[in-house]
This record gives C-alpha cells, structure tokens and sequence, in this order.
C-alpha cells in the first residue's frame, strides 16, 4: 500500500523544512508532524543529506545563479525597458508607445479619407467605329475611377494632327483637342477622360482626319 | 501510536520500548539535520531518555509529541550551546549554520555531482524551483523570497514540493518527468 502524508497542509512544509528556510514555529510544527506521520519521516531521511547541500552548496549556487539571469531575460528585463522606473514616467516607452498609437490614429483616419478622393485604377473602353448610335454598345464603368477610351483608326494617320470632339446625348462638347497626337504604331489613339466628365448616357467621339470623320457612339452606365 | 502511549502510561513495558525505538528514530533524523550522525545518535537517545522520565505526568496522549519535539529541540540547543562554548558565545541560528557545514562536510561528493546533473536538467523543467533555490541560497529570507518571486508563502512551498519531486525523480530514476 502506497504511504501519503496524514496532514496535507503540514506536509507542505517538507521541502522548505530540508531547505532549513522555516521559521521557528513553522519549524516546531513540521517536527511534530514528523514524530506522527510515517510518509513525512521517510522522505526526510531519504532526501536528508540532499536538502543541506542544496541550501549551502557553492558549487550548486553557481549552477543555480543563471536561472536568475534567464528569469530576467525573458520578463524583468522587458519590463523594466518598457516602465523603467529611472525616467519619469511621461517618458516610460510603455506610455510613449500607448500615446503614439493614439496620436497617429487620427492621421491614418486622415490619410485613408484622402485616399478616397484620388482614383487610382484605370479602366479602358474599347471603341468599335460606327455611323449610328447603338444602344447596345453600352460599357458599365466604375465610379471616380478615370477612363481611357482606345479608338482605331488608319495607321497611315500616325503622324498627322487629329482634331477629336467628345459630346453628350445633348450634343454638348464634354472634350476637345484639335492637336491630338496620341496615336500608336498600330492606329490605335489612347485619350484619358477625367472621371468626371463621364456621366450615365451616349456620347459620341469623333476623330477628323485629312477631312475625314471617324465616329464612335456608346453608351456609358456607371456602377 | 496514540494507544501505545496510553498503554505505556498504564504500565506496559512492551509498549514503551515500542515508543522508545519509534522516538528514537525519528529523533535521530531529525537532530542529523544539524549534527553528524553520531552526535545525533547520542541527542536522540539523551531526549528519549528525559521524555521517558516525565511523560507519565502530562494529561492528555495528544500533547506528547508537541512535547517531545520540544524535549529534542532543547537538547538540540544545549548541544551547540556546549559547543561554542568552547569558542565563543554565538546565536543560536549560527550555531545550527555551524551545525549544517559539519554535516555537509560528511557528504558523499557523488551526491554533489548527481545533484548537479539534476538541478541542470530542472532548470529546463521548472525554472521557477530552480529560482527559489537560488534565492535562498543567497540568503534570502522566505519572505524576501515571496516578495521577489511575487508569489504567497503557500505557493512558495507548492512550488518548492513539485520541484522536490521532480530531483527526487531524477535522483533516483535518473530522468525528469514533465
């Protein structure tokens, strides 16, 4: 049968008894549990040269020093960098860092309002040539977003100036340039319309060149 | 233990060699802690004798062993109170240091070396033993312990009991349990 210690709040002070760390009283009292409890007396013998050695030692006070270091390490050293108790306590990184975090919450609110206001995405509209309005050529674009409508014309136009008139479905002009020089190697012209001038509606592009019009008709839903 | 007594009061020589043998015994692990084991042997069997000579005259069985760890206690006293007589006069905590390095040097040095191991291992295991040992091996008070460990003196003795557990493991099996 398995002996356990009668008393188990007394049998807490076994080891600290060994240690020789209790006080007088507490001392007395473990040695008159010792006189009744079987488990208790056993273990003090078997452990006995042990638990002096472990309390006067040199040898194993120098093993034991580095747990200290390692302790201080890990926790007291952090803590005493973050609320180190030399500054004063304005100064104490710990607050520092809190009164930081409060201080560039606004400006990263700032900073993200500003962000919105500014698009920063193009979306291109291809432009097939045509003579009449088409409602089925209708591009669905993005709100504050620029757009760049890509319109083919001749190649051997690439070196020439074109005159270009954007309007609305009331033949107003949104855009004109008569000096458009943006064409590519391929015919291909690229003209950025600020985002904007572009409203749910048709709009008509025409391109003239050398006398002749190209025209391009669509439709415009923004989402 | 409480019926020898009773038995012993009432005369029975059996009983009382029977409490005799039990006292001395545990009398002898408890003065060893201070004292090499012959001075031990002689205190243990001095303090049987005096709680011999008087416990017919206390009332109840449940004082004897109060009693009777007071008789050792005395005795324990007396014995380094003769000793640094013959020196000079010293505190009776100084005494009981004196009393431990004169154990100590009565160590087997394979004990020392064996502990080592172990205490390295637990450093790993249960640096928080490892810690309070350090601490009182510098000379820190229980309290003092507490305070810097930031922990009750009944936590103190929890943690010192497990790590006990744990030497005592790797003392005798070699290995340190989680």
């Amino acid at each position: 049968m398995k002996i356990t210690c009668c008393d188990k709040e007394k049998g807490l002070l076994l080891h600290a008894y060994e240690l020789n760390i209790l006080s007088e009283e507490e001392k007395d009292i473990f040695e008159t549990h010792l006189l009744e409890c079987e488990y208790c007396i056993q273990q003090v013998k078997e452990f006995a040269p042990r638990g002096i050695l472990l309390s006067t030692s040199p040898k194993l006070k120098s093993i034991l020093q580095t747990t200290e270091i390692a302790e201080k390490s890990f926790f007291r050293r952090i803590q005493q960098y973050v609320w180190s108790d030399k500054l004063p306590i304005i100064f104490r990184p710990a607050l520092l860092i809190v009164i930081i975090l409060l201080m560039s919450y606004p400006t990263y609110l700032g900073l993200s309002h500003k962000k919105n206001n500014y698009p920063s995405v193009l979306q291109e509209i291809g432009l097939i040539q045509t003579r009449s309005s088409d409602d089925n050529n209708i591009f669905i674009i993005d709100k504050n977003k620029e757009t760049i409508l890509s319109f083919l014309i001749s190649p051997k136009n690439e070196q020439s100036k074109l005159s270009i008139k954007l309007k609305n479905s009331d033949s107003y002009i949104i855009y004109k340039n008569d000096n458009f020089s943006g064409l590519d190697s391929f015919g291909v012209g690229h003209l950025l319309i600020p985002h904007k001038l572009l409203q749910n509606g048709l709009y008509e592009l025409s391109v003239n060149s050398n006398d002749t019009i190209y025209q391009f008709y669509f439709n415009v839903k923004i989402r | 233990m409480k019926k020898l007594w009773e038995q012993a009061v009432k005369g029975d020589k059996n009983a009382e060699e029977k409490i005799f043998s039990y006292l001395r015994e545990r009398f002898t692990v408890i003065a060893g802690f201070s004292m090499c084991d012959d001075d031990a042997k002689d205190i243990a069997h001095d303090a049987c004798m005096a709680v011999f000579k008087g416990y017919k005259t206390l009332g109840s069985p449940y004082q004897y062993n109060g009693w009777a760890q007071k008789i050792l206690k005395n005795k324990i006293a007396n014995y380094f109170n003769r000793k640094s007589l013959e020196k000079e006069t010293l505190s009776k905590k100084d005494a009981l240091n004196i009393g431990n390095l004169y154990a100590v040097s009565h160590i087997d040095h394979e004990i020392i070396l064996t502990l080592e191991s172990c205490l390295k291992k637990l450093q790993i295991q249960h640096p928080r033993y490892a810690l309070a040992l350090e601490l009182i091996q510098s000379g820190y008070t229980t309290d003092e312990v507490c305070k810097r460990m930031d922990i009750t003196k009944n936590n103190l003795y929890v943690i010192l009991n497990r790590g006990r557990k744990l030497l005592r493991d790797c003392i005798f099996n070699g290995e340190v349990k989680e």
